[in-house]
């Protein structure tokens, strides 16, 4: 940003919801006035392990003006996710804390926080555990008789010749933090009854899911109707728990038989939502001495928190990115999901991609230092590309490019160059450190570091997942002869609304005014799966041209019968040697004909989820990045200054906000890295909101050299693949490279915070200084 | 269900301490909000509010007189910040004004808010402390304020020593004689703006003849309250700056200061990293010399 | 507690509990519901709105201290025709992503610009805006906007007389 780019964006650049939400028009669900709403509140437990003796409502207080709801109201308590073991309402036990016991609804806040207060439940605490290892051999069962939600095994080639044949033996143990979605808007649900029906509408990012849930709760006595309401931000932190909330909100609504909202706010909202998964890896490499991998052995460990969620598939896609973007012959993966006494996690942009991939980039920084290689070369060496296979023995036949990406973010920073002439500048200034005197310093002067990670991510649901969901799109024509799309798909900031209007107009080759989308309601879109998995603009995108294809055939059927000519559909028109009709047009005469697609995965790609081999993913993704950062030598503050990053998207459907995306995800990653810290105490996170839970401002932003590079999915809609998630992916990895550059020491966990950069040199100087 | 609020909004001092003088029950003053609002509890159960901001003197008046001037404690930030004579004869203030939350904030907190809250982390507490700041505490007794110093008033975290009918009126600063002293100021925080401080550190000092005539040194969220680390500035005054006296100046500061580990940061790093900021200030005051 | 002010250069007389929030006064009495809650604690800047001249948080804004003052809020501000352009700018430059952040951005925004007179760098614009949060965008288009702003004088103008009103 050193000059402002002022832009003209093409037509089909911009985005679709861009004025409204400017001008501050857009309705949320915060802002929707619903007549004779009451409020929803919620009693949740202080222990994280505890037995519920009783639950008293205090006698003197005129419950009659309030609703109470306790598990026992619930026909069904179990929240439909993979496994079923979450209740909407905890019974007999809770077993994180902050989880739900009890619910209230009122007129107004007033009354519900006094009726709260009338409210008594008695706990007998138990042992909880917060500790992954701990988990796995207690006789405390959270889950099962293991307390593992899933274990995944990976093998290929042959791990222990490869040792043999291997000069040296290199490992390393990493460790990542939860983090927070943080979304700005807090979680929100309304449900209305009405008779039997109950329609439910929030800030989600999957309709369908929550219809499941709610449809389940209900043992289907009552008609579930899902609505999107405009959703500000998800992150994947409104995949799964609106699900609950909205159990919540129905339970009330239901009971007091009258519209109801459950609203967090932030504070409630850090408390007790899903976070990342935390994570644990213990990795071994068998390396030449040239740097190349001939083995690894991978273990992955996540901490799942209380309940399954989707811990299963978190893990899934975890095992399945542990290799990173590298072509290593002999392999062995071992990941597990356990339980503990925490607050369930859930899915976050990138679902157990950014901690696997963390991982794998730490164990090549820790190859590169032990053979003083350059960072760089290593991973060169080992760079996978087209027509080698992945762990599980995928094929990649197109569209890779783990090289193209990585080259690219090479040339662009001038990484090489800059490794030495930091390297250079910093000799003095660590010197002076590691004395312990800084007087010397210049002022203002830094440390300066360069890092690179190269990341990947597997477009679309995990193995045989989308042949399970069957995601299906409808598109009719309007009396007017413009087009309407009924899909599932979710706009939560990503510009869903924007790229799918877009695809269709492209491949109708009209303006993208003559294609419209209809509400998110479940009543009048089908299934389309859910929007999650960068799998949106590539799988609902590509049954649009597949539609696309049906609705020109069917308009020209009847347009070629009413003319009874024969007509070519090109650029818009029907024509042929004596007329010309616009798309438009000529659909008036098809008004009210539809068209709907189911996705199936193109039958070339197999996957066996017994085995874990095949095709993971249909295609990845690819990104590098060269994270450029600055440390105080008086602070230890990290600053990233610069970053340079290209991702293979295969084709932006819109360049400019593929980019947009791009920077978010870029920074969302770096927060991750250097600031976004929870601490857990006693099953209580530490955290209240943006005060003590620390993501970038605008200041610390870095410089964003993004580039987008080509490289098209023969099945995609215009040679497309995923996006949403990836920029998030690489980032963390890049700025902890750098750190080790700069340090010539070995960082294994994420958020890096001063205060363990500045301990590298209390240690070294010996000084101590802790009294 | 909230009971009855009772609203008191003096339009000047004389309102302001005949209401005072006659109030029987406990008020909570309230000033730029900033902070009450956000401490729910206590903001739920204040009874009778005192609006400062509307008390004219506490918002538009700015005397200036030869040797100091005096600050409305409901004045914003924000003012301060734009004021010609504060930028002129107190940078320092100015810049560790600038650091406090976003501008939202700064056009609503207050420097007084800033000292009544004393939090040991409180962005201008250091600097007001090497400022020898005075404040002129309310109600007038026989038409004089009560005064005191910054870290009189602060008796620990959160904690003053005010009276409940007692008020900061005003801050006055003393203008820095000789002028142009030299000065540094640097906040430690989790990112670089919208930060609660970990740790900051303020320096005001003046030369002679190349010797250290005097210092003030003051350190923030180090201690329960804000104290001036006199040892530090003995050990620093009528010598010479280099490289030794420096080194030795930041070991005296570590052992002055009695940090804590918190949520925000840990023992060893206040610690190490005041030593660090100190031995920067010093050095910059040293090649400035030069 | 009766209070007047104006809002969005409207009079407006309310009997509101002196500890209410501006932010739930604007919202649930005058129903201006494009300001946002995003923290409640002054963190983030969803709320923010002008306060005599000045952008401040609207959540921490008591009732009592109302009374007199003038308020802007994004529903007086994009109803101004000189914000067709300023809207177009913020679109074209493909700024925004789930707009909940946005009111407040906006508002940030054109403040700045009255708050600084000069062309500025970089670094003090990603200061200026740092009071609000946006999880989505990375700051990079917004900060980008507002030196696309910063350069159109006719706008400028236009923007401080906002200001005074």
């Amino acid at each position: 940003m050193s000059e402002f780019k002022p832009h003209q964006l093409a037509a089909l650049e911009r985005r679709v919801d861009a004025a409204p939400k400017v001008r501050g028009q857009v309705r949320y669900i915060r802002d929707l006035k619903i007549p004779g709403m009451w409020l929803g509140k919620t009693i949740r437990s202080p222990y994280a392990h505890a037995h519920i003796l009783g639950i008293q409502l205090d006698r003197k207080f005129d419950w009659k003006q309030v609703v109470v709801v306790t598990a026992k109201d619930i026909p069904v308590n179990q929240v439909a996710m993979l496994e079923n073991d979450m209740p909407f309402l905890a019974e007999k036990t809770v077993k994180y804390r902050g989880e739900a016991v009890v619910l209230l609804a009122a007129e107004n806040q007033d009354l519900l926080n006094e009726a709260a207060r009338h409210v008594r439940i008695d706990y007998k605490p138990l042992p909880a555990i917060f500790d992954v290892f701990a988990s796995q051999v207690s006789f405390t069962k959270i889950f099962g008789d293991n307390n593992l939600f899933k274990e995944i095994a990976i093998s290929r080639g042959n791990v222990e010749k490869a040792r043999q044949n291997s000069d040296l033996t290199i490992e390393i143990e990493t460790k990542t933090g939860f983090q927070e979605h943080l979304y700005l808007e807090p979680q929100g649900v309304i449900a209305i009854p009405e008779g039997d029906q109950v329609t439910i509408q929030g800030s989600l990012q999957c309709p369908y899911y929550v219809k499941r849930a709610i449809d389940n709760m209900f043992a289907g006595e009552k008609r579930i109707t899902v609505i999107q309401a405009p959703t500000g931000g998800a992150f994947g932190g409104k995949e799964d728990y609106p699900s609950l909330l909205a159990g919540h909100a129905a339970l009330l609504a239901v009971k007091a038989g009258r519209p109801l909202g459950m609203f967090y706010d932030r504070e409630e909202d850090v408390q007790v939502t899903t976070k990342r998964h935390p994570s644990y890896h213990q990795d071994i490499a068998y390396v030449n001495k040239d740097g190349r991998i001939i083995g690894v052995e991978l273990t992955i460990f996540l901490d799942g928190g209380a309940y399954c969620t989707l811990s299963p598939v978190v893990l899934a896609r975890s095992a399945l990115t542990a290799l990173g973007c590298y072509h290593v012959p002999n392999v062995r993966i071992l990941a597990k999901a356990v339980a503990t006494h925490t607050v369930p996690s859930g899915a976050f942009r990138g679902f157990g991609g950014p901690q696997a991939i963390f991982a794998i980039e730490m164990l090549i920084e820790k190859i590169a230092y032990t053979l003083n290689l350059p960072p760089d070369q290593v991973r060169k060496r080992n760079l996978i590309r087209k027509g080698q296979r992945t762990a599980t023995g995928q094929l990649l036949k197109y569209s890779v490019s783990a090289r193209d990406t990585f080259q690219d973010v090479l040339r662009r920073s001038g990484y090489k160059k800059k490794f030495r002439t930091y390297q250079n500048h910093n000799a003095d200034i660590l010197k002076y450190l590691r004395k312990g005197s800084v007087s010397s310093l210049k002022a203002g002067e830094k440390l300066k570091g360069i890092g690179i990670s190269v990341s990947q991510h597997g477009a679309g649901f995990t193995g045989t997942g989308e042949n399970k969901i069957n995601g299906k799109i409808r598109v009719e024509i309007l009396p007017d002869g413009r087009v309407k799309i009924f899909s599932a798909a979710t706009e939560m900031g990503q510009g869903e609304e924007t790229a799918i209007r877009t695809i269709m107009a492209k491949a109708l080759g009209i303006g993208r005014e003559a294609v419209i989308l209809s509400d998110i309601n479940t009543d009048v879109v089908p299934d389309s799966g859910p929007t999650v998995a960068s799998r949106t603009t590539m799988i609902v995108g590509s049954l649009l041209i597949e539609a696309a294809k049906e609705i020109v055939k069917k308009v020209k059927i009847d347009l070629s019968t009413k003319r009874k000519l024969s007509f070519t559909y090109r650029n818009g028109f029907f024509h042929n040697s004596s007329e010309k009709h616009a798309f438009q047009d000529a659909a008036k005469l098809s008004a009210g004909w539809s068209v709907e697609k189911q996705y199936r995965h193109p039958p070339i790609i197999q996957f066996d989820d017994i085995l874990w081999t095949g095709d993971a993913y249909p295609v990845f993704s690819w990104a590098a990045a060269v994270a450029e950062i600055e440390v105080d030598p008086i602070t230890f503050d990290v600053r990233v200054s610069r970053y340079t990053t290209s991702h293979d998207i295969g084709k932006a459907i819109n360049p400019d906000q593929a980019v947009a995306q791009i920077q978010g995800g870029s920074l969302q990653g770096i927060g991750y890295a250097l600031y976004e810290k929870i601490r857990l105490e006693e099953g209580h996170f530490d955290i209240t909101g943006f005060t003590d839970y620390i993501i970038p401002t605008a200041t610390e932003m870095p410089e964003f050299e993004v580039s987008l590079i080509e490289n098209p999915y023969p099945y995609g809609p215009f040679g497309a693949k995923g996006l949403g998630e990836l920029p998030l992916v690489g980032a963390a990895p890049a700025v902890v490279s750098a750190l080790w550059m700069i340090f010539q020491e070995e960082f294994n966990e994420i958020p890096v915070l001063p205060e363990f950069l500045a301990k590298i040199f209390e240690r070294k100087t010996g000084k101590n200084v802790s009294d | 269900m909230t009971d009855r609020i009772d609203i008191i909004s003096p339009v000047n001092l004389a309102q302001l301490d005949h209401i005072l003088e006659k109030l029987r029950k406990p008020a909570t003053y309230v000033a730029g909000a900033t902070d009450i609002m956000v401490q729910k509890s206590r903001w739920e159960q204040a009874g009778t509010l005192i609006d400062l901001r509307t008390v004219q003197e506490l918002v538009s008046t700015l005397e200036i007189g030869p040797e100091g001037i005096l600050i409305g404690a409901a004045l914003s930030f924000t003012d301060i910040i734009r004021y010609r004579i504060i930028q002129e004869k107190f940078p320092i203030l100015v810049e560790s004004c600038r650091q406090i939350g976003s501008v939202q904030i700064q056009n609503r907190a207050t420097l007084g808010g800033n000292i009544a809250n004393a939090s040991p982390a409180g962005d201008t507490l250091p600097v007001l402390a090497v400022l020898n700041a005075e404040l002129w505490i309310g109600p007038r007794l026989k038409d004089n304020f009560t005064k005191m110093s910054v870290d009189e008033i602060m008796t620990g975290p959160g904690k003053n020593c005010l009276q409940p009918n007692q008020y900061i009126a005003y801050i006055y600063l003393p203008f820095p004689e000789p002028t142009d002293p030299f000065w540094y100021f640097r906040k430690v925080g989790q990112r670089y703006s919208m930060a609660i401080s970990k740790l900051s550190l303020a320096v005001l000092g003046w030369k002679h003849n190349n010797h250290i005539r005097e210092i003030r040194i003051c350190a923030g969220s180090v201690s329960p309250r804000i104290k001036r680390a006199v040892l530090t500035e003995k050990l620093l005054s009528n010598q010479e700056l280099n490289s030794k006296v420096i080194e030795k100046a930041a070991t005296q500061l570590m052992k002055e200061i009695k940090p804590i580990t918190d949520i925000r940061s840990t023992h060893n790093y206040r610690k190490s990293t005041a030593g660090r900021l100190l031995q920067e200030s010093l050095s910059t005051w040293a090649r400035a010399g030069k | 507690m009766k209070i007047q002010f104006t809002v969005n250069g409207q009079n407006v007389l309310l009997d509101v509990n002196p500890k209410r929030r501006l932010l739930d006064i604007l919202r649930d009495e005058l129903q201006l519901i494009g300001t946002k809650e995003g923290c409640g604690k002054g963190e983030c800047g969803a709320c923010t709105v002008f306060m005599d001249g000045r952008r401040v948080n609207s959540c921490l804004v008591p009732a009592l201290q109302l009374p007199k003052s003038k308020i802007w809020t994004i529903e007086g501000v994009e109803a101004l025709p000189i914000f067709q352009e300023i809207a177009e700018i913020f679109v074209n430059q493909g700024a925004v992503q789930c707009g909940f952040c946005f009111p407040g951005v906006v508002m940030s925004a054109l403040a700045y610009l009255q708050e600084e007179h000069n062309y500025s760098t970089k670094d003090r614009i990603a200061h200026g805006m740092a009071g609000n949060i946006c999880r989505c965008t990375g700051y990079t288009k917004i900060l980008e906007v507002v030196q696309v702003l910063e350069t159109h004088k006719k706008l400028r103008i236009g923007i401080e007389e906002i200001f005074k009103r």
